[in-house]
């Protein structure tokens, strides 16, 4: 079977606008997460904020001052911008083109911002036309000024991009389309950092994946998506190539509705899965980008589920989530670059923030490794209700 | 590779979990209509049930008894699609938020609100580690689920899959969409509502559920021989879509038995409806579903049920046509097209 390549990619995130503003922000070894600049909360907790407000965003990418919006769509906007320059895929192409974004708070920071005044304005309560998820990845898409084929939108929560690149690369490999541009788009909302907030799963100081005295997480925003593509497409085209998707899994915990099972049976078929799908053996894997959140729960039951897969030959393995926070439903296409950056510049980004061992036994990469020669890396996202997907990313 | 229906259930303002509607359809003077549950006795505990809001009870109900009519004990796949979720349980945890300030909220409610808490409350009840996908794309919310199920089946990756759409209408969301106008003011009788002449259709709740599979036997209800989804045709383009999923069942247009379009009532949406209706099936029988099923993101989920149900018992009940009435003895090859405000399309055709 042809091979699913990824010929470009495009990030916003907490670290800044683009792959070159992400990559030196990693390099610095600096967490991006603070206090809150934009979002109008009383919660005093910090948070991975992209550093533009909204009209600083539109100006980003030209997008209509008075045309509704949400902080999800521009970010999703800047992504995909990004992630078409790179892949070089012009408004008029013959391809088949799939857009597929993941997000779970779609619209939700304009209904909070502006539904008391619903029923007296009119103009206001159209913003409840954005709230749903689809509304925001059709409104994405429009960035493109081409015709994308086909449109969807995956909401598992945190591991919906991740879902987003599995169903790219099932319908490349189908030849439903030549190309899908897949990942997610999320902004920060009231609604959900004080859901978080019920869930007592927020530390009130920066997050620490895997440390035995870790607290809980801190919560992202950004967009990622990639473009993935057949090869016979990437040839015609002649286009580069950055890497390929080599194999991906998706299971579910079925454990809770929000907690994960203590033996990580989700993340454990999740990554199984992806191991058999790219006939690769758990040693081939050389980089694992982590869910690693930062809770007590999640860190626990990934931790279990690694230690099942690769047993006492554990990869270099490091959270990015201290740098970023956690971007839930963007989180899989956000990470998933971030490992691609890494298997292209020989990069290993610390797990910020990690002093001590716990009892899950073993220690993620605590300072950045440079010159690392990886082949291939793993990417995990789990989410609420068990969604559980891995992907990983070999050189081509 | 073939794909077919093995079951379909629905909890509906029809009599819940049952084809009576094909006899004894419920016809509402309304603009809102609650579901009429089934006893959910049978399949959750007091506890349970005290724990679930009503959609995810309407979803485990529906999917449990599609599964058992399926022949099942359990499945290789579920994906739900949704394209609000599970409003009520967000509506509660918004106004909460809202009125009290950030102060003391509950994590129940925030829990049950995210999109895919309603395919993961299904695997938990299962006890299904299978593949797990919710898909949330407006008025296609329903295909995309069965087009990701279509891809898997394609990919050998699964024998069957439970395919649900489920969507829920709780009171301050209801009138916010009435402000909007996607919702009509006031109670509407379904012949003037047929005419199609106001904005606004009538709400109602959705809970279908099915097995698809690629096995053909003894349960299967229809098959689907194909489906296209697209986004933003010209007629050329619809056209296209049109003559490649004849040609690919190797039918002409006259073979169709009838169409089922998506009229609801508004007549933003009518407009399209009819001129699809117009341009391409002019002479073939018109049928709609959704003055018996209500409007939802997920309602096209009802178009496909009764398109399979219509195919299983071998007959179209007069008050299915829209227009272009005809009497149609045997059924045989029924095409569901489906659009959102003419952006997202659908077309899913159906054979015995």
């Amino acid at each position: 079977m042809s091979e699913i390549l990824v010929t470009g990619m495009g990030i916003v995130s907490a670290l800044g606008n683009g792959k070159t503003a992400t990559f030196r922000a990693l390099e610095a070894e600096k967490s991006a997460i603070g206090n809150h600049l934009f979002l109008k909360t009383s919660l005093q907790l910090p948070i991975g904020e992209v550093p533009y407000n909204n009209e600083e965003l539109k100006q980003l990418i030209g997008y209509p001052s008075d045309k509704l919006t949400t902080r999800t769509i521009l970010l999703g906007c800047i992504a995909l911008q990004e992630a078409l320059e790179e892949g070089k895929i012009p408004t008029n192409t013959s391809k088949r083109i799939a857009f597929i974004s993941a997000t779970t708070v779609g619209g939700m920071d304009k209904v909070e911002e502006n539904c008391n005044n619903f029923l007296s304005d009119k103009q206001l309560c159209k913003y409840l036309n954005l709230q749903n998820c689809g509304a925001n990845t059709s409104a994405i898409a429009e960035q493109y000024g081409g015709k994308f084929d086909y449109i969807t939108t995956i909401s598992t929560a945190c591991s919906s991009a991740a879902n987003a690149i599995i169903l790219g690369a099932n319908m490349i490999k189908m030849d439903y389309v030549d190309i899908a541009i897949v990942g997610g788009s999320e902004c920060l909302s009231k609604f959900h950092l004080n859901g978080f907030n019920t869930l007592m799963i927020l530390d009130k100081n920066l997050c620490r994946p895997f440390d035995a005295n870790r607290k809980g997480l801190n919560l992202g925003e950004g967009a990622a998506y990639l473009l993935l593509e057949s090869e016979k497409s990437a040839k015609e085209r002649n286009v580069n190539i950055l890497c390929k998707l080599s194999g991906y899994g998706n299971a579910c915990d079925a454990f809770h509705q929000t907690a994960s099972s203590p033996d990580g049976e989700g993340p454990f078929l999740a990554m199984q899965e992806a191991l058999k799908e790219s006939n690769l053996k758990s040693e081939d894997i050389d980089y694992v980008n982590a869910h690693g959140t930062g809770t007590s729960n999640n860190d626990e039951s990934e931790g279990m589920a690694l230690k099942r897969i690769f047993g006492n030959k554990m990869p270099l393995i490091s959270s990015t989530k201290p740098f970023t926070g956690h971007c839930t439903s963007a989180a899989g296409s956000i990470e998933s670059v971030i490992s691609i950056l890494c298997l292209r510049n020989k990069f290993v980004p610390a797990n910020l923030h990690f002093k001590t061992e716990s009892n899950i036994g073993f220690s993620p990469v605590i300072h950045n490794i440079y010159n690392q020669p990886l082949q291939h890396v793993m990417n995990n996202s789990f989410g609420f209700g068990g969604n559980d997907s891995s992907c990983i990313f070999s050189k081509y | 590779m073939s794909v077919y229906i093995q079951s379909i259930k629905q909890i509906s303002f029809q009599k819940p979990l049952c084809e009576q509607w094909l006899e004894q359809a419920v016809f509402v003077n309304a603009n809102y209509n609650e579901a009429k549950d089934p006893d959910f006795k049978p399949y959750f505990s007091p506890i349970e049930a005290r724990r679930m809001g009503k959609l995810i009870k309407r979803a485990i109900a529906t999917s449990s008894e599609a599964t058992k009519e399926a022949g099942l004990k359990n499945v290789d796949s579920i994906v739900v699609g949704s394209g609000f979720g599970c409003l009520e349980n967000t509506e509660k945890f918004l106004l909460a938020m809202i009125e009290q300030g950030e102060q003391n909220l509950q994590p129940t409610p925030f829990i049950q609100s995210t999109y895919n808490t309603i395919a993961s409350q299904i695997a938990i009840y299962m006890k299904n580690h299978c593949y797990n996908s919710t898909y949330s794309q407006q008025g296609l919310s329903f295909e995309s689920a069965l087009f990701d199920t279509f891809l898997q089946i394609q990919l050998h990756k699964i024998n069957n899959s439970l395919v649900g759409a489920h969507e829920e209408m709780p009171p301050t969301f209801f009138k916010w969409f009435q402000q909007l106008g996607t919702c009509k003011d006031e109670p509407i009788d379904v012949a003037i509502l047929k005419q199609g002449k106001s904005r606004g259709s009538i709400f109602g709740n959705c809970a279908v559920s099915m097995v698809i599979s690629n096995q053909n036997n003894d349960k299967t209800i229809c098959k689907i021989q194909s489906m296209k989804l697209f986004h933003q045709p010209d007629d050329k383009d619809f056209y296209k879509n049109l003559n490649a999923i004849l040609t690919e069942a190797n039918l002409q247009l006259e073979d169709i038995s009838a169409v089922i379009l998506s009229y609801n009532g508004d007549c933003e949406n009518d407009h399209f409806c009819n001129h699809y209706a117009n341009t391409f099936f002019s002479s073939l029988p018109i049928l709609w579903y959704k003055h018996l099923f209500g409007e939802s993101l997920s309602a096209s989920s009802f178009g496909v049920y009764v398109g399979a149900k219509c195919l299983q018992y071998q007959k179209i009940p007069q008050h299915l046509f829209y227009k272009n009435e005809q009497t149609i003895n045997h059924p045989k090859n029924i095409l569901v097209h489906n659009h959102f405000k003419n952006q997202d399309h659908s077309l899913i055709l159906l054979s015995c």
